[in-house]
């Protein structure tokens, strides 16, 4: 039989896939609680309506997308994955206009499933490395004009 | 009896313990394989030797360490972190010298055991963030300097 970190697993996965391979947004949805809270290092996101129009966002910016899992470990109602993210930069990020580059950056991701149902995620993904592909760079705020 | 996965979550506390609250380099290298690899989005450092040279950098940049585990999920021989780094920015960081402000930022991290030593570590933490703290901003690079 199926355990419930099992289930959880096959959950994160299809999430991922409904995003990033079949762009389905109603298959997604069907997957996250209304109230679902996803948090970036400085950035919060609440309730499903403002994480659905992130993830469009997201589609607007990335094309030609893969998401790849490199592992992923589940509880009974966590799971946690390590992935690789590829895609093209073919729409505006952050201040970033769109730069065709293909980019390629590292993360991993830790989701809160209640009821079979994703109710939190927290993500660190490497943003430093992915604005550097986009051709920015780090300096001393006095030294920038 | 204690499941593998509980063993190395404790060790994986215990070692932190050691290098962030104890500074206690000697007791942290018990609990590291030889061949240990540590890898980030930049970087990829192999064995021992390197690897505690390391860490004896980042703690020359930092006094009155904590580090909070806010979460952690377990599997065999694997151990997921979800942790807050707090320090005081105390020695140089590359070209950037000492602040004396204290600098909090997330990180996740996924460790490998092997016989109750670690002998993988993969890292993502908010890299940006940290930067910003230290006085750094993002700028496109044509219009640098």
């Amino acid at each position: 039989m199926e355990t419930q970190a099992e289930k959880n697993k096959l959950l994160v996965k299809k999430a991922y896939e409904g995003i990033w391979i079949k762009r389905d947004i109603d298959q997604f949805a069907s997957l996250i609680a209304e109230d679902i809270t996803y948090q970036l290092p400085g950035i919060v996101i609440q309730g499903k309506a403002n994480y659905l129009e992130a993830i469009r966002n997201y589609w607007n910016t990335f094309e030609e997308a893969q998401m790849t899992i490199e592992h992923q470990m589940a509880t009974e109602d966590k799971v946690y994955t390590r992935f690789t993210f590829r895609g093209k930069q073919t729409g505006p990020f952050r201040d970033v206009p769109a730069t065709r580059k293909i980019i390629r950056f590292e993360g991993m991701d830790l989701i809160q499933i209640t009821d079979g149902k994703i109710t939190k995620e927290w993500e660190i993904f490497d943003e430093l490395g992915l604005m550097q592909q986009l051709g920015l760079e780090l300096v001393h705020k006095e030294h920038a004009h | 009896m204690e499941t593998l996965a509980v063993k190395n979550k404790k060790i994986a506390r215990k070692f932190w313990e050691a290098i962030w609250e104890e500074r206690n380099l000697d007791r942290a290298a018990n609990f590291i394989s030889d061949q240990i690899v540590y890898h980030s989005p930049k970087i990829e450092v192999h064995g021992k030797e390197k690897y505690i040279a390391l860490v004896k950098g980042y703690m020359n940049v930092f006094d009155d360490t904590q580090i909070s585990i806010e979460d952690q999920i377990a599997e065999n021989d694997h151990v997921f972190s979800k942790i807050l780094f707090s320090g005081v920015h105390s020695g140089d960081f590359g070209e950037i010298p000492p602040t004396h402000k204290r600098i909090r930022f997330q990180l996740m991290n996924l460790l490998q055991f092997i016989d109750g030593k670690i002998i993988n570590e993969w890292v993502v933490y908010d890299e940006l963030g940290f930067m910003q703290q230290l006085g750094m901003e993002l700028v496109q690079k044509e219009h640098a300097h």
